[in-house]
């Protein structure tokens, strides 16, 4: 990403040719930092080096306190901490099914978490992303979220739990998978109704012909034109300009 | 003539023009914050600067404005100045800094360029705010009434008009 | 450089412009000269282009800074070949690339279209037309020769993940030459609508010419999926990005075109449907370019926020309601909408499958332009991503893998009972491959219904690819004759079978990589190992390799299967000077039955620690596999054959005025 003083800031992110935002200030800023903030942004290219040396460390500290098994105390102390943060929102989020915005389900633990922490971060998008979910970005905000995602897990909040309290915060835009409810239904709905209504043309077309000519339905030959002279003479046409010979028996 | 085909078709086709005209008004990547008129979620964070913990609650009914930064960003120190002068000059109204994936150290060298804190600066550890507030970017700044209700959601650098105009917003409602 | 640039562009946009008003005129007044003249300007069209683009080559290969488009990605930096290929890095030199792709195809239809001349204006017209629309998009919206001022003394270059991977070098224009390609099938759809009839001999060219770009863009989705799971480094291969949804939609409609076009051809019925489909191809293609460079769509590919959106909308809209027209207006003169005589037939099956994969397109276009929905319909924001997609499009895909597996089995016309007994050893064929699956440790039901249907259709495919030569053995025939009557003769259906047994293969592939991916994100230092699935990888160390544009961190590690060394990969991360994100290049090693993949997300040669994540993908090496056999049926089904006297004999008597034995008095 460069950024000149003349308002122009163009980014390259992570997966395209290139992006370039030249106009309004807002967008330019805000999502000028996003692509930042995925990784160790640093200001000038010559010190990009030592700044990702800066940062590293602490990215790598953060991901090695993660992957160390952490004491049963410390591990307590921090579903605790993680049920204060979340409760409040949650309890807001869905009162009906939230009540009081306590974990409504198992704490998990060791791979049954590990597998679950998976399936759930791969149903939340990356805000910061462009379209991968969590799970998959490898910007550190997409960490400390599945991080969170984890946690809460861990604390024995239900996949549901997660997935609205995530919702609550950033709006139906962070998940994944569009909710069945309310107008999105539309994009669940839809693509089954075309096939009904598809089969139903097919069905339609294939009964409206077949009133006509059928009536030997039960003659099994597959002489397929030598009722029909127009039509053997068009495929006699098809198969010479084919370079087939005579018609095959097959 | 197939009227079906012809009207079916242009049905369809003056659907998904205007469908895709209507994208061009928006930014596909500009997150509208679902947390507006609802009350803005709880934090307790470490002070930049030592002096404790600060959480939402010690705000005591003031009219609230909740910037979230780093120093990383370019465009949250060009607003930084913006911030600490109206912070400075604002009668009733508290400012909160939250700082997102950053050094202290950078952070105090950062406000003091610019004369000093004028507001308690918070280090947000894993994002847990962040994430509560829904936020996709930095600078991202919230505004709340003294009820504790998000009353407005800015994404990117405020102009100084611009937070006075919040400013005058949330010290009106609420009340 | 720069005007004689624009010049040349200026000059093509004035030759399609005026060639395209001779060959609609000429063809509504019936002037041939009109048309002959409408054809060389087509070939200067294409001339133009190609002169221009060579103009930008040599500007970015000699860095001519003063040129717009390489003061924007030329730097004195990078290699030579990298210079070269930064035609195609960024948005407007990709647009010329397109135009020089475009000039390509316009002669070659073209000179289809000189075998047809009833149809021929038409055609040219409707080639000619496009290339107005994109030459003036090269002169104007996108131009990439515009004169900079001062002559900066160095640019950026360009985009890192040009450089990162030789595939991103050849995916771009193999997705171009599969959507530009679309234009000549689009082209010879429309000029047999406007003259009324589909013969044999247009339908053979038509044929051809829609299987031309399904193959690029077979070529260009795999390489892109290729490309993704070398460079992105999350392990995987296709994430339902816009960008990815892109191709695969005319992919699918002109795999329905194809298939629709064999109905076309047996029982002389699906005229206007096929010949609809043609035109959905080349509309999707468009749609797709809109897509990836309108800036309207969240996807991680999208090109700047330009000012061609507009415009390209508006050439999107302007196609769309010319194709439904003629469609609507023209479509009943193609002949008697015709009949099938059976449901239960290979037509039948034709019928289904056409109708599964047009259901499949629709519901990737809904779930992609369904965020601008809900943004235009109700103001909310929602994401359509993958677990939808991956919901909505298994059993469509398990439908068409059994539709390609009972259709090819069943005869043309009438079937009985008798046709079905065959199909009970393909069946068995299928449960034997679910059991093998159950057995390797397959437990997803959708997982083991794909393997049964990919078992049966595999079984059929195999038992139909060589049952010519197995009759001709019979025959008395020699093994080789036989197999070399196959390649000759039976060269489309040969073709043809060997594209569904790459189907059958990818799609197992797909499957059987999804869900059966073992993941685990660590961070290891120096002597430390950790494992996942059946390997065991430990960090030897990391060493720095600096190079003139980047900087690699390189981890070293080595790698045991089942305890059993087997040799090393070194994921990197690549710091490339002009840009602060790293990009990294995840290291694999394929076996026949699995890939054991390493990326990198943080390397700390401080430390001496690397973040990353290790993924085991079962069966990844499969999915390439399947699609060179289908790209390798593509190309022997749509490579053309010598023309026979008695097809030149046809051809001629096809284009005569009027020839009333042939094609009867279409009803009124």
């Amino acid at each position: 990403m460069r950024a000149d003083g003349a308002g122009h800031v163009s980014i390259r992110v992570q997966a395209g040719p290139s992006l370039n935002f030249s106009d309004e200030r807002r967008r330019r800023t805000n999502w000028a930092c996003l692509a930042w903030r995925s990784t160790a942004a640093v200001r000038h290219p010559d010190t990009y080096v030592s700044g990702s040396k800066i940062l590293a460390p602490v990215f790598v500290l953060i991901l090695l306190a993660l992957a160390l098994p952490p004491r049963a105390s410390a591990r307590a102390s921090a579903s605790q901490s993680i049920i204060h943060t979340v409760s409040g929102a949650l309890a807001h989020a869905d009162p009906e099914d939230q009540r009081d915005g306590l974990p409504a389900g198992q704490p998990l633990s060791g791979a049954a978490l590990d597998q679950k922490t998976t399936q759930v971060a791969s149903q939340v998008r990356c805000p910061v992303c462009q379209g991968s979910s969590i799970g998959d970005s490898p910007s550190s905000t997409a960490q400390d979220m599945k991080r969170e995602v984890r946690q809460m897990l861990a604390a024995g909040y239900t996949e549901r739990q997660v997935i609205s309290y995530f919702v609550y915060s950033y709006g139906d835009f962070i998940r994944e998978k569009p909710p069945e409810h309310g107008f999105p239904a539309v994009v669940w709905i839809a693509p089954p109704l075309l096939l009904l209504l598809g089969a139903l043309v097919v069905v339609f077309w294939l009964r409206n012909k077949s009133r006509a000519p059928a009536a030997e339905e039960t003659a099994p030959a597959p002489a397929v034109a030598a009722d029909d002279p127009e039509l053997a003479s068009w495929l006699a046409k098809v198969r010479a300009l084919d370079g087939e010979k005579p018609p095959k028996g097959s | 003539m197939k009227a079906g085909i012809l009207i079916g078709g242009l049905v369809v086709v003056g659907a998904l023009v205007a469908v895709l005209y209507s994208g061009f008004g928006h930014d596909p990547r500009a997150i509208k914050s679902p947390l507006i008129h609802r009350t803005a979620p709880d934090f307790s964070l470490e002070r930049v600067d030592g002096k404790g913990t600060l959480s939402l609650a010690q705000l005591e009914g003031k009219p609230a404005v909740i910037n979230f930064w780093a120093t990383w960003c370019d465009p949250c120190k060009e607003e930084l100045p913006v911030l600490l002068q109206a912070a400075r000059g604002a009668k009733g109204v508290q400012f909160v800094g939250i700082v997102y994936e950053d050094d202290p150290a950078n952070i105090e060298n950062a406000l003091a360029r610019h004369g000093g804190a004028a507001y308690p600066t918070l280090i947000d550890k894993g994002g847990h705010a962040a994430i509560a507030y829904g936020v996709a970017g930095v600078p991202e700044t919230f505004f709340l009434d003294r009820t504790g209700h998000i009353v407005a959601k800015f994404p990117g650098p405020l102009e100084p008009d611009e937070l006075q105009g919040y400013l005058a917003e949330i010290r009106g409602s609420g009340s | 450089m720069s005007s004689l640039g624009s010049l040349l562009v200026l000059a093509a946009l004035l030759a399609s412009v005026v060639g395209a008003a001779l060959a609609f005129a000429g063809g509504a007044r019936k002037v041939p000269a009109a048309v002959e003249w409408a054809r060389r300007l087509a070939y200067a069209f294409a001339a133009l282009l190609l002169a221009a683009n060579v103009v930008m080559e040599v500007a970015l290969l000699k860095l001519d800074f003063s040129v717009h488009y390489v003061a924007e990605v030329g730097s004195r930096e990078v290699p030579m070949w990298v210079r070269g290929v930064s035609l195609w890095s960024s948005l407007e030199g990709s647009i010329l690339f397109w135009g020089l792709v475009l000039g390509v195809y316009v002669v070659l239809g073209a000179r289809t279209l000189k075998r047809f001349p009833r149809e021929e204006p038409w055609g040219l017209g409707v080639l000619l037309a496009c290339g107005t629309f994109f030459a003036f998009l090269i002169a104007g919206p996108a131009s990439p020769f515009g004169t900079v001022s001062p002559v900066p003394p160095d640019g950026p270059g360009p985009n890192p993940l040009l450089q990162n991977s030789p595939l991103m070098i050849i995916h771009p224009p193999m997705l171009y030459l599969g959507y530009v390609g679309m234009v000549v099938p689009f082209a010879l759809a429309a000029a047999a609508l406007f003259s009324g009839k589909l013969g044999p001999a247009l339908l053979q060219s038509l044929r051809r010419w829609t299987i031309v770009p399904w193959l690029f863009l077979t070529v260009g989705i795999i390489l892109g999926a290729w490309w993704a799971y070398d460079v992105l480094g999350w392990g995987g291969y296709w994430g339902w990005d816009p960008v990815e949804n892109a191709p695969l939609m005319p992919w699918l409609t002109a795999a329905a075109a194809v298939h629709a076009m064999l109905v076309i051809e047996r029982r002389k019925v699906l005229r206007g449907w096929a010949v609809g489909l043609v035109l959905t191809s080349f509309l999707l293609t468009i749609l797709g370019t809109f897509m990836t460079r309108s800036g309207v769509f969240n996807s991680v590919h999208a090109f700047s926020q330009s000012n061609i959106g507009p415009t390209f909308l508006t050439f999107l809209a302007l196609c769309l309601v010319f194709s439904v027209l003629l469609l609507a207006l023209r479509m009943d003169k193609l002949g008697r909408p015709g009949n099938l005589e059976q449901a239960v037939s290979r037509e039948g099956f034709v019928v289904l499958g056409n109708l599964v994969l047009v259901v499949i397109m629709l519901t990737v276009l809904l779930g992609t332009v369904f965020p601008l929905i809900a943004q235009a319909v109700e103001g909310i924001q929602v994401s359509v991503g993958e677990p939808y997609f991956d919901r909505m499009t298994v059993p469509l895909a398990v439908a068409v893998l059994f539709l390609m597996g009972i259709g090819p089995a069943l005869p043309w016309g009438r079937s009985g009972a008798q046709e079905w007994k065959p199909l009970i050893a393909s069946a068995v064929a299928g449960a034997v491959l679910a059991a093998l699956g159950l057995v390797l440790g397959a437990r997803d039901p959708w997982l083991l219904v794909t393997l049964f249907a990919a078992g049966l259709t595999l079984h059929v495919t195999l038992v139909e690819m060589f049952r010519p030569v197995a009759q001709r053995l019979k025959h008395g025939r020699g093994l080789v004759a036989a197999l070399k009557d196959e390649l000759g003769a039976g060269r489309r259906r040969l073709g043809g079978y060997l594209a569904h047994l790459g189907i059958v293969v990818a799609l197992v592939a797909v499957g059987v990589s999804h869900v059966g991916k073992l993941e685990n994100d660590v961070t290891l230092t120096q002597g430390q190992s950790a494992a996942v699935g059946h390997y065991v990888f430990k960090l030897g160390g990391i060493r720095t390799v600096n190079e003139p544009q980047r900087q690699r961190l390189v981890a070293h590690f080595d790698v045991l299967r089942d305890g059993k060394p087997v040799g090393a990969l070194e994921p990197a991360l690549n710091y490339y000077f002009t840009q602060r994100e790293p990009i990294g290049t995840p290291a694999v090693r394929t076996s026949l039955t699995d890939d054991f993949y390493l990326s990198a997300m943080s390397v700390d040669p401080g430390s001496g620690t690397v973040g990353l994540r290790a993924f085991v993908n079962p069966m990844v090496g499969w999915l390439w596999v399947g699609a060179l056999i289908v790209a390798a049926g593509l190309l022997l089904a749509g490579w053309p054959r010598g023309r026979t006297a008695e097809a030149a004999a046809l051809e001629a008597e096809a284009q005569g005025a009027s020839v009333p034995s042939a094609a009867p008095a279409e009803p009124a």
